[in-house]
């Protein structure tokens, strides 16, 4: 027990140990008390409409102005960061947990298993994704929960691929032929040997695409797909935005600059916990 | 200036982690014209860095930080030349020309070879285009390429890896070089090429007058080929004499040691070797004192306080840098010897036998076109038999292709063999399925050639050796696993303190000792070692070749010993087999076959395995062999070797012979003997 949290001491202090990832982390950390806290620290109610004010630009009372229905921008944004959030972080978890365990059966199997599961790959890729989650939206309709899943359906290939290619290299080692030999089982070299060593390039594609996901998720809300109004979130925010950037600029550009930097933090952040996994990167740390 | 080339006191540092790294620490050597020079050193002792010092081929984070380079002919030290300048690009590859390592990287797969050498002529000696290319036929003949004209337009992915490092050659022979560097050029191929190859070399380089520099770890090949010969150890040079007395009369203690080390071709059978304790020191935390100070038998106190011992005139011709005097060696020298009372381990070799196959056989499918059809087989192994008896050790020779490696895994049981019986422990597990082989598992292991593919990087070393102990349950709780690993650490020599670190965080030779820890955990009574030992420091094989017999005389296991080094096998085996092109074509009792060869394949072997010393390679019987070893795909009708036979009748080209026993426990497989 003891050893083990020595390890997490150590993995912590490695990572920790570059700025930039600690930079990162900060990030994450805000955006994330940011979504959790919303209700407290937003000034306003985001659905509040207050049509005198409308499209009036940053002021003392409204720090980012407002939109067009002349709710207040940056309590609109804080309470956006939740679902941005929420459907950024799941769809991906979905998509890595079933994607690698899918390619790493491909990958490590090979044969039928490996021709059924690529096959199916590549169909899906056939479709650009975003006209896949919104066939797949229309007949399951929106909402955050079906929004989380159908994102990571549509963006499960990449892990598939990437994970295949991975243990299709990795499974060459002498070390997984040991194992073999020793008598390990199928399921525990998947899971003991290969996994941990194919995780690098999942984990910094992971923070890729949270990114990546809650832009979808923009795209399917300004189709009316997604999110339905008045629930805000960042997607809708630059797409209503857009109309309006002659009279409030912020408005369109203020949720924007929100997913930009969540995806740099989360990709420094990201980056850390590759080096800091990977025993020939950490150093003497 | 009377010598071709002079280097003085390079230096090369290189910035690592924040600090300066010197790999080179003041190494001086000189060139004579025509004369063949060796550098012999482990990896890392700076070798190969001081060959691209000299060319100014160092790059970032490298540096050279001082020295001086010398060539005939070129006023001022070549190193004032900034590396891109016109005088360095005309003095690499026109007047220094270099071989590596890797024949199958160093040729540029999108041109034809003809191509390639041309451009190097025409670069060097300004020649048109048709004189380019006759002298680049020219060329190709000298390194016997055979049918060099209509080869000329080939591809390089269009030859083997010997033939490839012949074209290598020929390309830095046609500028007409005035040295070349071979710097590991044969190691990566197999003894007979590699024979063939460093003939060549010395034939062409005597021809034309070029001087050689060849850079190994090989101390045969320098025995063999070089007149005179470098020692380098942890960046500097500590002796230099010519070959004659460097092995005869070494002073040096590491130069001692190391030849006391390494098993010799030539050897009794049971003489002991002495390893080197301990491990060359990190560039980086190398010592203001002798850096072979932690490692030498000859220590005294002075040695700690004297600082860098500096190169010595013993006599001349012959230097070497070590603080003590010729008689406070021979003193230190006279009580090694009397303390060397290291005992070779007893084994224990039983009747009953461990293993036994019978006619196995393995073919690989050779699919064609879009639809995978099968269009034929490629005859891996055929009729393979051989016993094994507990506490034996067998050792299996061959070169490369030869099937070695796909034996192992057929009896391993990675591979389904397509025919044939592997009786393990009298019972035939060939044919049985995962599940039914899962008792077996923990009985047979293997030790791998690669220390560094075969630990998993991600897990600590403690768990790669506990994994077995787990899997088949052979401990009872947390406290047994804890001790038991303990104990596996302490039996291959490892502090049982480092089982939490992970695997790079160790050294070749560690790496392999754990290895061998997890190959002894599950208490197999038989392990198949595959190529253990070469990938591996001279001076760090003496070590593990030790653990190995050591823990054989201890646990009574049987070892299969797979190796090309003949040298090795014949150290730790009691019986050897030779297989050529996926067939055995000797068995014999590694003494009969070593005095008594019978098969010419053997013969040819034995002839082209170099030994470290140069008055045994004066006098020994050399047979040389033609060709190089056909692809199994094309395995020649009849005899596998009869193309490449010295004997060959017209009935090996169409019988093929059966390995028969020709004189108590000795079989061979050739119609000379029946």
């Amino acid at each position: 027990m003891e050893r083990k949290k020595e390890k997490v001491g150590k993995f912590i202090r490695v990572l920790f140990k570059r700025k930039i990832v600690l930079a990162g982390a900060i990030g994450i950390g805000f955006f994330l008390i940011v979504a959790v806290a919303a209700p407290l620290l937003a000034p306003y109610d985001p659905n509040k409409v207050d049509f005198a004010a409308s499209l009036s630009g940053p002021s003392m009372t409204h720090w980012l102005g407002t939109d067009m229905h002349g709710r207040d921008v940056l309590s609109r944004i804080m309470y956006g960061t939740r679902v941005s959030l929420i459907i950024g972080v799941f769809a991906v978890m979905i998509a890595c947990a079933i994607g690698s365990v899918l390619g790493m059966i491909a990958g490590y199997f090979g044969g039928i298993a490996d021709d059924i599961i690529t096959r199916f790959t590549e169909a899906v890729r056939a479709i650009p994704q975003v006209i896949l989650a919104m066939a797949l939206t229309a007949v399951f309709g929106g909402g955050i929960r079906n929004l989380a899943i159908i994102l990571g359906i549509s963006n499960m290939a990449a892990y598939i691929r990437m994970m295949r290619g991975q243990v299709l290299s990795v499974k060459q080692a002498d070390y997984i032929m040991a194992s073999k030999l020793q008598g390990v089982s199928s399921f525990g070299i998947m899971f003991r040997h290969l996994l941990p060593n194919c995780l690098s390039p999942i984990i910094v594609l992971m923070t890729q695409q949270v990114g990546g996901t809650i832009l979808a998720e923009s795209g399917l809300s300004f189709l009316g797909l997604g999110i339905s109004a008045p629930t805000a979130t960042w997607g809708t925010m630059v797409s209503e935005g857009r109309n309006y950037l002659l009279n409030n600029p912020v408005f369109s550009l203020a949720p924007g600059i929100c997913v930009a930097l969540l995806v740099i933090c989360l990709n420094m952040f990201g980056d850390g916990i590759r080096d800091a996994l990977d025993p020939r990167l950490r150093g003497e740390g | 200036m009377e010598n071709l080339l002079e280097i003085k006191d390079i230096q090369t540092c290189f910035h690592m982690d924040g600090r300066d790294v010197r790999s080179v620490d003041g190494v001086s050597m000189y060139l004579k014209r025509g004369e063949i020079v060796g550098i012999v050193g482990e990896s890392g002792s700076g070798k190969s860095v001081t060959m691209l010092s000299m060319l100014q081929l160092i790059s970032s984070p490298g540096r050279i930080v001082g020295g001086e380079v010398y060539l005939e002919g070129i006023e001022g030290n070549l190193l004032d030349y900034k590396a891109g300048s016109e005088m360095m690009r005309t003095v690499r590859g026109g007047r220094i020309s270099m071989i590596f390592q890797e024949p199958m990287t160093s040729l540029n797969p999108v041109l034809t070879i003809g191509y390639q050498i041309q451009e190097n002529i025409m670069l060097h000696l300004g020649l048109g285009k048709e004189d380019s290319r006759k002298r680049a036929v020219e060329m190709l003949k000298m390194v016997n390429i055979p049918d060099a004209e209509e080869r000329f337009d080939y591809y390089p992915q269009q030859f083997s890896g010997g033939m490839r490092q012949r074209i290598m050659i020929a390309m830095a022979m046609s500028s007409n070089p005035d040295v070349l560097i071979a710097d590991e050029a044969t190691t990566a191929l197999d003894v007979t090429t590699q024979e063939q190859l460093l003939e060549m070399i010395r034939d062409v380089a005597k021809k034309t007058n070029t001087a050689v520099v060849i850079v190994t770890h090989n101390l045969g090949i320098v025995a063999r080929y070089a007149e005179r010969i470098y020692v380098m150890y942890s960046g500097s040079v500590v002796e230099m004499s010519d070959t004659r007395r460097i092995f005869h009369n070494p002073q040096h203690p590491y130069t001692r040691s190391l030849l006391r080390a390494i098993p010799r071709l030539d050897d009794p059978k049971d003489r002991v070797l002495i390893p080197i304790n301990g491990l060359p020191p990190n560039p980086a935390e190398r010592p203001e004192y002798c850096p072979f100070y932690e490692r030498c038998e000859y220590r005294m106190d002075r040695c700690i306080k004297n600082g860098k011992p500096v190169l010595k005139e013993l006599e001349k011709g012959h230097i070497s840098s070590c603080c003590l005097t010729a008689s406070e060696l021979a003193q230190k020298e006279e009580e090694i010897r009397n303390k060397e009372s290291l005992k070779a381990p007893k084994k224990q070799i039983q009747e009953e036998l461990c293993l036994e196959v019978k006619d196995v056989r393995k073919y690989f499918a050779i699919y064609e076109g879009a639809l995978r059809k099968k269009v034929g087989d490629i005859k891996a192994i055929e009729d393979i038999s051989f016993q094994l008896r507990k506490g034996e050790t067998l050792g299996i020779v061959g070169e490369s292709g030869c099937g070695k490696t796909t034996l192992a895994r057929c009896i391993m049981r990675v591979y389904q063999p397509e025919g044939g019986q592997i009786i393990f422990h009298g019972e035939d597990i060939a044919s049985y399925k995962d599940r039914q082989l899962k008792p077996f598992r923990p009985q047979m292991s293997m030790i791998f050639q690669d220390p560094f593919s075969s630990l998993d990087p991600r897990q600590t070393a403690g768990s790669v050796v506990g994994e077995s102990l787990l899997v088949h349950k052979l401990v009872k709780d947390r406290k047994e696993y804890d001790a038991r690993v303990d104990e596996l650490f302490r039996i291959v020599g490892l502090d049982p303190a480092l089982k939490d670190r992970v695997a790079h965080e160790f050294s070749g030779g560690q790496r392999q000792r754990i290895g061998i820890a997890r190959a002894i955990s599950s208490n197999p009574s038989m392990i198949i070692c595959d190529e253990p030992i070469s990938a591996l420091d001279v001076s760090i094989q003496a070590q593990i070749i030790n653990l190995l017999e050591e823990l054989q005389a201890k646990l009574g296991i049987s070892y299969l010993f797979i190796a090309h080094d003949l040298a090795v096998v014949k150290h730790i085996s009691d019986r050897v087999l030779v297989m050529y092109l996926g067939k055995i074509v000797e068995i014999a009792d590694c003494l009969d076959l070593y005095e008594h060869t019978l098969h010419p394949y053997t013969k040819a072997l034995l002839s082209a395995v170099p030994v470290a010393d140069p008055d045994v390679e004066a006098n020994r019987e050399r047979i040389a062999i033609q060709g190089e070893v056909p692809s199994i795909r094309k395995r020649p009708d009849g005899c596998p070797f009869h193309n490449r036979c010295p004997h060959a009748m017209e009935r090996c080209k169409k019988e093929v012979p059966k390995l028969k026993t020709v004189k108590g426990n000795h079989q061979a497989a050739c119609f000379l003997y029946e």
